[in-house]
């Protein structure tokens, strides 16, 4: 009976933990903290940055939120063990997590005003040395329907309706060429539904970003470093397509950003261990 | 055990709206119901609320009554439909007219498929705004909680919910309510299905005639009882959902729509897809001026001459082109041409498509 209930809801808790098991005495608590930047500056939510993108914008950022996923710590020998995401109710489900570095304050209107900064989780007791993650919504969860998701799909700011999924990264903010804003919408594109609404097959432009942190330990910060995200972009200008990127693959906003992120094929380079 | 199986797959097709009792028109078949939003009285009633309430709204000045009025065909009678900030949409309001047997929603998806998806975009949707709900889905539930009336009617929609006011039920009610509104009562239903030869001019008799002839290939793509190609029931066995490009815009020579708005070349990225839009249904068409998803076109009239040239020439402006030389436009747009007295029969048959009596019918009115 049990089982049957489990079949119904989907993946539960517990078939997350096939390995690094949180309940094993080998397995460690494990905190992975990330710290969104500029250069040296932190991103806050009542603060203008000079210098960003090709243009040398001057950037007042207005919301970054991004699901991460799928994290998984290798050592120096070639093994791997997935994190096992603490099932807090709230910013992780599964193997995914939400960073929320807006607070709802200053020129930040449009998230919440709780931030996350922290993906908290248990690996296997070793001696891990680097670590591996994507950005974006795994695809199971991505096309579900979000009227009933649990939290941290159930933030409506994160919708993506229009494309059947989430926003993966929601990053936004003003310049002074383009004043009512310039916003970056990661999520995956391309996507076809069945005649119920559900999509059946993978999408032709997933865009999650994978993501590889050589010589790292858990003691170290992970810098989202925002000004090599921006740097291929001009802020103050549309070069076509929306304000900025939707992910529209011809928006050539788009490709700067992409560049960046590994997408289509490669690895993410704006996250760095510090 | 058997119970819980059910509960996972949602009741049987054959018990899916116990106690709902559709009011088709004759020709009409049943409209597809999701497994788990079987239709009731309650839930068409409560959605009838919620669709024309303005706390549905973040600065609670518009609900989805506000551009979908029963006085223009469920549209709001503009080119462009404007959110509850001012923002601007690219695109005109469509009818949800018999919109529970559309394959396909919105004017050109390939993924939005049913009603309860549908709403989740005007409802959350930031580029542009339209009810402006993103962020406060809580207050939503707040506002209609301290209401007098909708707990009891949530609770009677949806007696198995524990905490019945919530997105869930919100955008169900509201599914529900949508496919309710089935019109089938023009002149042209009591002359085709109701045999009444009198319920038509002769006039609109003879562009009927017009219409379904292969001179002027409206038919293929305004086909049915539903006057679209993109129609399911529930004897539907294949999914059918179709887009065509009508030449309406062509402003680089090889085929381009505006930026603004490509179609569903926008979803897809396909070059074939470029301007592609989904074939609106023609019922009660006389009342949702202007037409097309830019309203673009400001009369019937001028719809004629569009499709009868093959597709707009614009001479001058930033839109300016041939649209008659799209390369990705649909077979069935080649030109025709027509008489005086032939356009006046057209013109007359599109009128006779309006059902006055259900567009002014008390229940599927603003109740408040």
């Amino acid at each position: 009976m049990l089982w049957l209930l489990l079949a119904c809801t989907g993946p539960g808790k517990e078939s997350g933990d096939v390995s690094g098991d949180s309940n094993s005495e080998s397995s460690v608590p494990i905190s992975i903290t990330f710290d969104a930047r500029f250069g040296d500056t932190s991103f806050t939510c009542d603060s203008t940055v000079e210098g960003l993108g090709t243009g040398n914008s001057s950037f007042t950022p207005t919301d970054l939120r991004l699901y991460v996923s799928a994290f998984t710590v290798h050592n120096a020998a070639g093994e791997q063990a997935p994190v096992s995401l603490n099932q807090d109710g709230l910013w992780q489900l599964q193997d995914l997590a939400l960073l929320d570095f807006e607070d709802k304050t200053g020129n930040c209107s449009n998230g919440t005003s709780a931030t996350n900064h922290v993906v908290q989780g248990t690996v296997p007791a070793g001696d891990w040395s680097s670590l591996s993650f994507e950005v974006g919504v795994p695809f199971a969860l991505n096309h579900q329907d979000v009227a009933t998701a649990s939290s941290p799909l159930n933030l409506s700011t994160l919708f993506w309706s229009w494309q059947g999924g989430y926003k993966f990264i929601r990053l936004e903010g003003k310049s002074t060429g383009l004043p009512t804003g310039w916003l970056f919408h990661l999520g995956s594109t391309g996507c076809e539904t069945d005649g119920e609404g559900k999509v059946t097959e993978a999408c032709s432009s997933p865009n999650r970003a994978h993501v590889e942190i050589a010589d790292w330990s858990p003691e170290k910060t992970i810098a989202l470093r925002l000004d090599s995200l921006l740097s291929g972009a001009d802020l103050d200008l549309d070069g076509g397509g929306a304000p900025g990127c939707m992910s529209a693959p011809e928006d050539p906003e788009c490709a700067a950003l992409f560049g960046k992120l590994g997408i289509p094929a490669g690895n993410a380079t704006i996250f760095e261990a510090q | 055990m058997l119970w819980l199986l059910l509960a996972c797959n949602g009741p049987a097709k054959e018990s899916v709206d116990p106690g709902y009792t559709w009011k088709l028109p004759e020709g009409f078949p049943t409209p597809v119901v999701p497994d788990d939003n079987p239709m009731s009285d309650e839930k068409v009633e409560l959605g009838r609320y919620l669709f024309y309430d303005v706390r549905l709204s973040g600065n609670q000045t518009q609900s989805c009554g506000s551009c979908h009025q029963p006085q223009y065909g469920f549209t709001d009678g503009k080119a462009h439909a404007e959110g509850s900030t001012g923002q601007i949409h690219r695109r005109s309001s469509m009818s949800v007219v018999n919109v529970g047997y559309f394959s396909g929603l919105t004017w050109a998806s390939n993924v939005v498929k049913t009603l309860e998806a549908q709403a989740l975009l005007p409802l959350f949707g930031e580029t542009p705004v339209e009810l402006g709900m993103a962020g406060l889905e809580e207050e939503l539930f707040v506002r209609l909680r301290a209401d007098a009336d909708y707990p009891g009617m949530f609770a009677a929609a949806f007696p198995e919910e524990e905490d019945p006011i919530n997105l869930d039920t919100i955008t169900k009610a509201i599914g529900s309510f949508e496919r309710s509104l089935i019109s089938g009562g023009s002149p042209y239903d009591q002359l085709q299905y109701g045999g009444d030869p009198s319920a038509m001019t002769a006039e609109a008799r003879r562009g009927m005639a017009l219409f379904f002839s292969e001179d002027l290939e409206c038919f293929h793509c305004h086909q049915g009882f539903a006057f679209t190609d993109s129609v399911q029931s529930e004897s539907t066995t294949f999914e059918e959902l179709l887009f065509h490009n009508t030449g309406l815009y062509n402003v680089d020579g090889a085929g381009a729509y505006p930026e603004i708005d490509q179609g569903l070349y926008d979803l897809t990225q396909e070059p074939s897809d470029m301007g592609r839009f989904r074939a609106p249904s023609l019922r009660n068409i006389a009342k949702t001026a202007p037409y097309m998803h830019d309203g673009s076109i400001a009369t019937l009239d001028e719809v004629l001459d569009h499709y009868a040239a093959g597709g707009r020439t614009i001479l001058e402006g930033e839109n300016a082109g041939v649209g008659s030389s799209n390369p990705y436009k649909s077979e069935f747009v080649t030109g025709f041409t027509l008489t005086a007295e032939q356009r006046t029969d057209l013109l007359a048959f599109l009128n006779a498509l309006t059902d006055e009596e259900f567009l002014t019918s008390p229940e599927v009115q603003d109740p408040f």
